[in-house]
Order: C-alpha cells, then structure tokens, then sequence
C-alpha cells in the first residue's frame, strides 16, 4: 500500500500538536538564542554563524546594554591576557586584523615571584622571540568582534533586550520560550548562556553552582612605567593579601591588576593618584614580607639547581632574574571588580547551554577567565556542527553533553590550581611559604615541565 | 541491537505477513494516547533506545561519506546545509524512524518501511512534529514493498538496513531483495552482529543479561551473520563489497566508536553494478 494513511484519520489531534509545537509565528521563532552580549557571547554568534553546515539557520543574539561605541582616546581599564588559542579563535573570526590595526600589547616574558622570599619562574625565551600571550581591551575585544558579526546575514543582533524568564522543555518535543522586559515571547531550538557570573539561565537550569567568595578586589588602571627597553613583560607578584600584576600595553604603558582584600582596596581606590602610585611602587619592590629563613634555604636550592642546571634549555628565560619597572604615574582614575570562584555542576540542560563565566568564574591571577570563555565557545561550536552533520537536532542532548563533558575536564583542573594557587599564596605560615617557595624554584629549572603547563594553559 | 518493540513486532507478526493497513474505524483517543507514549519512549535519547540514537554518530556519516563519495551524481545539487540533496534512500526496519530522520535533516528523501504499525505510529508522529516533508513512512515488510515497487519502477539510490539482518530468517533472500530496489551502482549499508564467542558474551550475556541494556530474547546468536558469510551474499545478488568496519558499544557511556575488530558489531557499504545487464546482452552472451 503506498503511502501513510493513519495519520489522516486524526489529522486534527495531528494540527493541535503541530500548533503546540510551532505556536510562535516565524518571525519570533530562532534556531539559536545566545543570551549575553560579552566578548564570549558575541564570539560564539560569530563562530556559529561562519559555520557552512549551519548557514540555513537563524540565529539571535541578545544583550541588554546599548550598543557600546568603543573609546580609544585613553586606555580601558578592562583588559585580558589571550593565549595563543584564543587569539587563533579571533583571527579565525577576522576579528584579530581589527585588534591588529587598532592596539594590543604583545607578551614575550612573564615573570612570576614571591614577595616572602626570592622564588620566581619565569616563561618565555630569553632572546624575547615569541610571544606568549597578547594583553587587549575588553571593549576592544568585543568591537572587533562587532564589526564582523555585523557582516554575517543571518544573524541577528537585539540591543537594550532583557530577558525576564526562560521556560526550558520537559521533553524534546517541546521549544525553549524566552520572555523578555516588554512582554514578549520568543521561541528557539537551543539557548546558550553567556549572561555572566549572575547567569539568569544558569538559575533557571537550577544546577549546583559552587562558589567562593574571595572578599577580595581587583584593582585596575594605566599605568605609565619606567620601562627602558620594550615594555614586553608580564610582571606577577605575590603578596600574602593578593597578587599584583603589570601587563604591558605599549612600550610606555602597563595595565594594573591588584588583587587585594576589600578593605585594602577600597582604600587604595580612595587614594590621589601620586599616593596610589607610591603603593604600587612598595607593593612590587618592598622587601618587608621576606621571611629570613625561607630567603636562606631557597637562595642555597636556586644555587644548587643553576649548577645542576636541572633539565634547563639553552634560551631559556629563567637565566636572567629582571628587575620589575618602576611607575611613573597613573594615567586616568583606578576602579576596582569583586572576585570570586564560580564553577556550575551541570552546565546544560534540556536545549539549554552555559558558555564563559555563566559557567564557570576564576581569579585573574592566572589569566584564565576569557581564555577558558573562548574555549567553550570553540568547543560547543565543534559539538553543534556534529549534531547537524548526523543529522541531529542541534539542540540535541547527545551532543550538548559531549561539550559539558570536554569543557569540564579541561575547566575544572585549570580551576582548582588557580584556586589551589590563591590559598597557596595567601599565607605567611612559614612551612608553606618555603614548601612554595622551593616549589617554585624547582619548577623554574625543570623546563620540559614549564613548557608542558605553558602548552596547556595555551589552549 | 534492535530493542523490545521491534522483537515483539517482527518474529510474532513475521516478515512473510502481509500488512495492508487500511484506515480503522474503531482507533481510539487511547490508541493514539498509547502510539504517543511509544513515540516519546523511541524519541527520548536517554530511554530505551538511547544506543540506537547514540549509534547515529557512526552511521550517518557512513552513510553520508559513503553516498557522497560513490554516487556524486546522486548528490550533485548538495550543499553543507544538506549533503544528501537530492538522495532517495530506503530505510528496511526503519523502527521508530531514528535513522530515517536524521537522513532525511541532511536532505535525503527517505522512505522508511517497517512491518510494525506503532513503530510507524511513532515514526511518523515525530516526522510530522519536526515538519520533515521529505521523510516518508510505511508499514510494509520488504518483499511487499519490493514486488509493489517493481511494477512501479521506483528504486533507490541507497538501502540501508541498520541492525535488522538479524532478525531476519532468510538472509540472503532478504539482501536480494533490497539489491533490487536499488538503482544501478546504488548503495546498500547494512550494521549488524557478527557470530562470534565475542558477540555471544558481549551482546548476548553482557547486555541482555548481565547489564540489561537490551531486553532478553531480542537476539538470537544463531542468526547473528559473520563478515564472509554478508559479504557471499552480497556478492552473490550483484554488488561488491566497498568498505567494511568494526563497531564497538561503552554501554557504561553509551558511546559507539569504531573498531579494529569486526567480533561483535560491524558495518558494510557495498554497491550494485552500475552496468545494467538487458535480456539482448545476455542473448548475446549466449
């Protein structure tokens, strides 16, 4: 017999379900809805909408602030250190010939030391020939990011749009309905949650989120330093209240990131600019938190290892000991953002993702957040064009839990070190302080080692 | 590998039944509430059919690679939003129309055929939700369809029947008979259990016993097929073997990769001779 008949019999229990199914009309139903408009979200719209095997689908991007214009008569404050993984993923986009044209301050040495004793690491060749990491503004990020989403046709982008409610399926029959601010209801296969460390979608998920509050602050500001030579180093030191760090911008100008306790920083935020510069200055060359013993012991292991040369390379970075420049002065005003550890058990749901610090937020000692944002959207772009490609829904569980399962085993390491390192670092107990301290020293010789976290910590 | 539905819908109503459904008067709202039910049970990827929606991350693209790499001509209006455009394919056994589906999302016209009416229920339940215009589903057994079809001339560019040869009590006939659905150099893909020790502790004790991932009784090892044995038969009824692989199952994980070994699950892409032989070549012959 051919053809299907039963159907026709119950044609009208048939357009009940179709309408159930597809209630919204065409103009407010999306393949994809990406809530959030930071540098993750817009990357993963990019990512998405470059992708061939998802050029017939309609995809919508939602944030609730204005469409920023990006300022550049000063520095932003906001910056971020990209791994040569993320910047594969904005050059792949196009958005890095923006960056490229515009400003960005290249990473070729880091330089990480204890303030309790002279233990430092170093990475980076020292004839200065790779770069390592790249330091760019935030809004700079997300302009470029702009400008070549503005380009893809099929996706769109809503401006001053708040969601107020998202109703996830019970089964998958069912769509994903987002409410937003002005009462009106959109429809989609798939919502990905890139609304940040207070994700709306993440409490709608209702998963466990483990976090910590820090009770610390990180300052930010520009810099002008004394830097002689090229300003390419990345400067890192551990104080017992938080690390403070210099990353270069220009030849002329660093970026400040100062984790502190809140007390400490708010303070330091209270302060005029020559005042705020002095501390700087005591914060990255005072010896006052040397512990005399630990200074002895780690000094004689420095030496043991220069003359065992453990695993050393020739080249490597770790033969010379720089001196941290000095600032000259702040340019603008400091500002400071809360910190905390934020980690989502389940980061999906049914038809329902989490991407970037929705998921997952870490302290800035490491460098990590976006980098890890940027990973997630690679990651689940990957796992979304394999749904399509064997013919899955692209909201397809199957696929969804292959991203929570590949992002999680490789957040979740980074996590707990950067974690691990924060408390490692905020003590002044002496067995600790000479435990991290030859720690360090040994991992600073042993260059196979150093090249291994620095790959990982690269991708 | 097929599951309870598909055991209770074959070996009790048997391939040799005709099954011409006409409209019944007497269905009721509790018969489409049941065909529902079935339809959500087929359709939840974390239910009782989850290895076979697991599995479609190794077939479909050996289905697709497969067509797209012998038959360009079939596929010669695709795209990278549908690579099988343009594609008709036959899917025997189609159960609940899990791997008809997800051809027919990549553009294929998919035509699924399967002796059992909820199967089809639930198949085409879900087709007509996803508003795929370009999957069709039948019931029917595959000489039904096959002796219908020849009167009409319609044949395919590809047949696959995805873990259903085992269920099947005249093998050989059954891969006769889709060969002759089959359009010249079309593509026949087969995945089945091979009849080995392996598949008897693996797939038999293992997941029916042991784990309970699959009901008991839905296979028997007596009819499980090894690689020669397929591939004689596939020679026999006029195509040639292209590629074959073994498939392994993480019932723990629910994942299916591929495999070096063929003992336990595997996969055959064979085609049919494109030359067609008329009755004045083979009067010449003679």
């Amino acid at each position: 017999m051919k053809g299907f008949s039963f159907l026709s019999k119950y044609s009208n229990t048939i357009h009940n379900w179709r309408l159930n199914y597809s209630t919204a009309s065409r103009s407010s139903h999306y393949d994809i809805i990406i809530s959030g408009g930071g540098m993750v979200g817009f990357a993963m719209a990019c990512r998405l909408g470059r992708s061939d095997c998802l050029a017939n689908k309609r995809i919508l991007l939602l944030e609730s602030s204005n469409k920023k214009q990006l300022k550049l008569d000063s520095y932003n404050l906001r910056v971020s250190a990209l791994n040569p993984g993320s910047k594969s993923l904005l050059e792949s986009l196009g958005a890095w010939q923006h960056i490229e044209k515009t400003r960005f301050g290249s990473v070729k040495k880091m330089q990480v030391w204890d303030a309790c004793s002279d233990a430092a690491v170093t990475f980076g060749k020292a004839d200065l020939s790779e770069d390592i990491a790249w330091i760019v503004e935030n809004d700079l990020v997300q302009d470029s990011l702009m400008k070549e989403l503005d380009k893809i046709e099929q996706v769109e982008v809503q401006y001053k749009t708040k969601v107020t409610n998202y109703r996830l399926p019970k089964n998958a029959d069912e769509l994903v309905q987002v409410t937003l601010e002005d009462g009106s209801c959109l429809t989609t296969d798939l919502i990905i949650g890139a609304d940040g460390f207070n994700s709306g979608l993440r409490q709608t998920i209702k998963t466990q989120y483990i976090s910590y509050d820090y009770n610390q602050m990180a300052v930010v500001a520009t810099l002008r330093i004394s830097e002689g030579d090229e300003n390419v180093t990345a400067w890192q030191r551990f104080l017992p209240t938080g690390p403070i760090a210099l990353l270069p911008l220009n030849n002329e100008f660093s970026s400040l990131v100062w984790s502190t306790d809140k007390i400490t920083a708010k303070s330091l935020l209270d302060l005029p600019p020559d005042v705020f510069t002095d501390r700087i200055n005591q914060a990255l060359w005072n010896n006052d938190d040397r512990n005399p013993m630990v200074q002895n012991v780690s000094e004689r292991i420095f030496q043991m290892l220069k003359v065992c040369r453990v695993n050393s390379l020739e080249g490597s970075a770790s033969d010379i000991r720089q001196l941290p420049p000095s600032v000259v002065e702040i340019k603008g005003r400091q500002a400071a953002f809360p910190l905390g550890l934020g980690h989502a058990v389940d980061y999906i749901s049914n038809k329902a993702v989490l991407i970037g610090d929705a998921a997952h937020r870490v302290h800035p000692l490491a460098g990590q957040g976006v980098n890890l944002g940027f990973g997630d959207v690679i990651a689940l772009n990957d796992a979304i064009c394999e749904a399509v490609n064997n013919g899955a829904d692209h909201g397809s569980s199957l696929y969804l839990k292959q991203y929570q399962s590949n992002r999680q085993m490789r957040n979740l390491p980074v996590m707990a070190s950067v974690h691990g390192l924060h408390l490692l670092y905020g003590t002044t107990w002496t067995p600790l302080v000479m435990l991290r301290s030859i720690g360090l020293n040994v991992f600073d010789s042993l260059s196979s080692v150093k090249s291994f976290f620095t790959q990982r910590a690269s991708v | 590998m097929l599951l309870k539905h598909c055991v209770t819908s074959l070996p009790v109503r048997g391939l040799s039944s005709v099954r011409n459904y006409s409209i019944k008067s007497t269905l009721s709202e509790n018969e489409i509430q049941k065909f529902s039910k079935m339809a959500k049970e087929w359709w939840d990827v974390n239910g009782p059919f989850s290895g076979l929606h697991s599995l479609n991350k190794l077939r479909v693209p050996f289905i697709r690679n497969g067509i797209c790499s012998h038959q360009k001509s079939a596929v010669v209006n695709n795209s990278p939003t549908s690579p099988l455009a343009g594609c008709s394919i036959l899917d025997v056994g189609c159960g609940g129309g899990i791997l008809s589906t997800s051809l027919g999302r990549l553009g294929a016209s998919v035509t699924g055929i399967d002796p059992s009416e909820e199967n089809i229920a639930a198949a085409s339940l879900h087709a007509n939700k996803m508003r795929l215009q370009n999957v069709t589903f039948e019931v029917n057994t595959i000489e039904h369809f096959q002796a219908l079809n020849t009167s009409l001339s319609t044949t395919f560019d590809a047949v696959v029947a995805s873990e259903v040869i085992e269920h099947v009590e005249n093998p050989k006939f059954f891969i006769q008979t889709c060969t002759e659905l089959l359009k010249p150099g079309g593509s026949l893909f087969i995945t089945t259990l091979n009849k080995t020790p392996a598949s008897w502790a693996l797939a038999i004790c293992g997941a029916e016993y042991i784990l309970n991932v699959v009901p008991r009784g839905t296979h028997d090892w007596n009819k499980f097929i090894t690689p020669d044995e397929l591939i004689d038969y596939i020679n026999s009824s006029g195509c040639q073997l292209r590629q074959i692989c073994g498939m392994a199952y993480n019932p723990f994980m629910n994942k299916w990769k591929w495999s070096r070994t063929t003992s336990v699950n595997y996969a055959v892409h064979a085609t049919k001779s494109s030359q067609v032989v008329t009755d004045d070549v083979i009067q010449n012959l003679n």
